[in-house]
């Protein structure tokens, strides 16, 4: 099985921001999580791996081709949802359909309307009359109706309810049944990432500070509720990210560090991406001064 | 580029209605009035050029520059597909121009003769040249900075009109030789080719 994404370096720089280097693969047949704060760079990484900015540095190969290749060679086989769809507010989502099937040779006008009857979207009204969950779903729907390979989503079930984002979820879920296909999502909910992701990757400032298969991460990490000074006697990279109080503290940290008979319970992705966020963030404010 | 092509022409079908209303009403008023009333008959063709600029602020207004990244298409063929909805609209103006020449004629029982020849030749002439300077301006500044451009180029190009027009319209004014009528459309398309090439070249370096 190929990668679906290899970035080797890759990196963008913004005035003062910069992103990456990055380097990453997402294999064929898995999911990819990218979580991070806002202006972490999740949206710009996106932009990256379809070419619509241009890296100052490093290599991507989306799904086997360069970006500078012909994208009609290789975006055919892309589904991708922005955090805002950015589809036109005048069209409703039959005409949008008409639109697709001009574009896309592999327009699936069936398995767009079996979408748009899953979804409960009305294929005759404007998109702009459409409440931002609505909009979310028919941006779904057309990544799902060109038999993509990839889909790229960026904070795919922001704005939506907790029944729909269930139900959505469930969608991307069916879509990896496939081994050929794979799925990169950025997304602040983090439940989310956990019910779906095979990797995760956090990214903080434009750096990504953890790249993991995520069962594995999860198995490596634990949580540990201990004395501060029981803290400080592990060594730092044993521990991801800890929050330090006066009665106590609560620390991510390697299950294989901590001393032997300590009480470990499961950590979440949620704790983990928390507490490393912060300990890069101390890290950064410490090398700053 | 097919459907690139489709959203913009649905787009403008259900978002332009006025501009259609106007371009009617120009069109008839040109047609039925009297004496310099002809002058008119310019507006559905001018009005019709603009109409692939207000397909372009649609597109910015809706993000969809930032969706069309992850389309299968070039970037030569999403500006290829603003042009030939110029082309399209442009067309459809100069259709109702002629429509209006024709139904001035039955009216007026006279062919208009000197004007509709000027009618004829400026008119497609002006409108390719407002799409050819506005559309690269659109596609490097986007239609918010482009905007203070788009009016400047309207003044520009409408003052121009209203000079061409009546000195050539007036018996003691410009004396054109027949040719110079025949050329000022092909001018038109050369700029408007032109200006396709520029902004081609323009969009493939924009970062999305």
């Amino acid at each position: 099985m190929t990668n679906a994404i290899e970035a080797m370096g890759l990196q963008k720089r913004y005035g003062s921001f910069t992103l990456g280097p990055l380097s990453f693969t997402l294999p064929g047949g898995c999911v990819l999580g990218l979580l991070g704060e806002n202006g972490a760079g999740k949206t710009t990484t996106l932009a990256l791996l379809l070419g619509a900015v241009r890296p100052d540095g490093g290599t991507v190969r989306v799904l086997g081709h360069d970006f500078s290749e012909d994208p009609r060679r290789w975006k055919e086989d892309i589904g991708v949802v922005f955090d805002e769809p950015g589809l036109p507010e005048p069209l409703t989502a039959g005409e949008l359909g008409r639109v697709f099937a001009g574009i896309y040779r592999q327009w699936d006008a069936a398995e767009y309307d079996r979408l748009l009857r899953r979804l409960e979207l009305p294929k005759d009204k404007p998109f702009k009359t459409f409440s931002r969950g609505m909009r979310m779903k028919l941006g779904i729907a057309a990544s799902l109706s060109h038999r993509a390979k990839l889909l790229l989503l960026d904070e795919p079930t922001g704005g939506l309810d907790p029944v729909v984002r269930d139900e959505v979820v469930t969608l991307f879920a069916d879509f990896t049944r496939d081994e050929d296909h794979a799925i990169l999502i950025s997304s602040h909910i983090v439940s989310d990432l956990e019910k779906l992701c095979d990797y995760v990757a956090f990214l903080h400032k434009g750096q990504m500070t953890l790249y993991s298969e995520k069962d594995a991460l999860l198995d490596e990490y634990a949580l540990w509720h201990c004395t501060a000074a029981e803290l400080a006697a592990l060594p730092e990279e044993a521990v991801a990210g800890a929050r330090v109080t006066e009665f106590g503290a609560e620390a991510a940290v390697r299950r294989s560090a901590v001393p032997r008979g300590a009480s470990l319970s499961p950590v979440t992705l949620e704790e983990l991406f928390v507490l490393s966020t912060k300990k890069a963030a101390a890290k950064e404010k410490g090398d700053q001064k | 580029m097919k459907g690139l092509v489709t959203k913009d022409l649905l787009v403008l079908w259900k978002t332009s209605r006025i501009y259609l209303f106007l371009i009617l009403l120009f069109c008839a008023m040109g047609c039925i009035g009297e004496k310099t009333s002809w002058t008119f008959l310019f507006y559905p063709v001018l009005l019709s050029g603009t109409l692939a600029v207000s397909a372009a602020s649609y597109d910015e207004r809706s993000r969809w520059l930032r969706y069309s990244t992850s389309l299968p298409c070039t970037r030569g063929q999403a500006v290829a597909a603003k042009y030939v909805v110029g082309l399209v609209c442009t067309v459809f103006g100069y259709a109702v121009m002629l429509l209006g020449i024709l139904a001035a004629q039955i009216i007026h029982g006279r062919l208009p003769g000197e004007e509709a020849l000027i009618l004829l030749a400026i008119g497609p002439a002006v409108a390719f040249l407002l799409d050819g300077v506005m559309l690269p301006l659109i596609f490097w500044l986007g239609t918010e900075k482009g905007r203070v451009a788009y009016i400047f180029a309207i003044i520009v190009v409408s003052a121009l009109v209203g000079f061409f027009v009546f000195a050539l319209a007036s018996p003691e004014g410009i004396a054109l030789p027949r040719a110079a009528y025949f050329l000022a459309p092909l001018c038109g398309a050369a700029v408007y080719g032109a200006s396709w090439g520029i902004s081609t070249a323009i969009y493939r370096r924009k970062e999305l």
